[in-house]
């Protein structure tokens, strides 16, 4: 799955540690979204959604899309 | 007391804290004097097990050695309340780590279950005993291996 996470990211600013932190989960765990190596659980994809005030389809693309 | 949270009240550190009625208190010393208190356990019951017939004593003393360390690490982590340790993820469950665990536990299964299989059906051919303590321990160390090198495999896959 593609997602825009790195670009929400850099877009307020913050390091992969601050949004790490603002969503209660590992560093490594930011890193492999933004890689596209890790699929996030679907709470955690509707934290991070709620977060960049998105919804989760804007955030994360299916591959095949 | 793991699982519960200390929420943002508690300042974190290196090793943690434990709670104590109404109070937050470093979860090392506790730790150190349960664990402590334990190996002396275990080293009476070698004492009285007389586990080295001629020296009974110096046989219990050999076992707290031994096990202090491991006993004041297991204390340790059945007591510290995570949240309060530095660096710990707030949510676990939706970490990475927590994926790379569960692809990696299940993988060992498969391979305990394989060796195991696999062993069980070797020595009801060949002519060989094997002692049930050293077969339970091979299970054992299949499962830690596996176990590790899988995980290794998914942390480096990222």
């Amino acid at each position: 799955m593609r997602n825009s996470l790195a670009a929400l990211r850099a877009k307020n600013g913050w390091s992969q540690q601050r949004l790490a932190d603002e969503l209660g989960v590992s560093r490594q765990t930011i890193i492999s979204i933004e890689k596209g190596r890790f699929d996030p659980s679907l709470p955690l994809a509707f934290r991070i959604a709620r977060l960049f005030g998105r919804l989760i389809e804007d955030i994360f693309v299916p591959d095949e899309e | 007391m793991d699982g519960g949270s200390a929420g943002s009240a508690v300042a974190r550190s290196k090793w943690g804290k434990v709670r104590v009625g109404s109070r937050w208190i470093a979860a090392v010393p506790p730790a150190i004097a349960l664990g402590m208190v334990a190996a002396g356990a275990l080293g009476v019951v070698g004492t009285a097990l007389e586990l080295v017939p001629e020296h009974p004593v110096v046989s219990g003393i050999a076992v707290a050695l031994a096990t202090v360390s491991p006993l004041v690490g297991l204390v340790w982590v059945l007591l510290v309340d995570r949240s309060t340790l530095e660096g710990a993820a707030d949510r676990p469950e939706d970490s990475v780590e927590a994926s790379w665990y569960e692809k990696a536990a299940s993988g060992a299964f498969t391979d305990i279950l394989l060796v195991t299989g696999l062993g069980c059906t070797a020595l009801a051919f060949a002519p060989i005993e094997v002692a049930g303590l050293h077969a339970l321990m091979a299970v054992i160390l299949v499962a830690f291996a596996s176990f590790g090198v899988r995980y290794a495999v998914q942390r480096r896959k990222g």
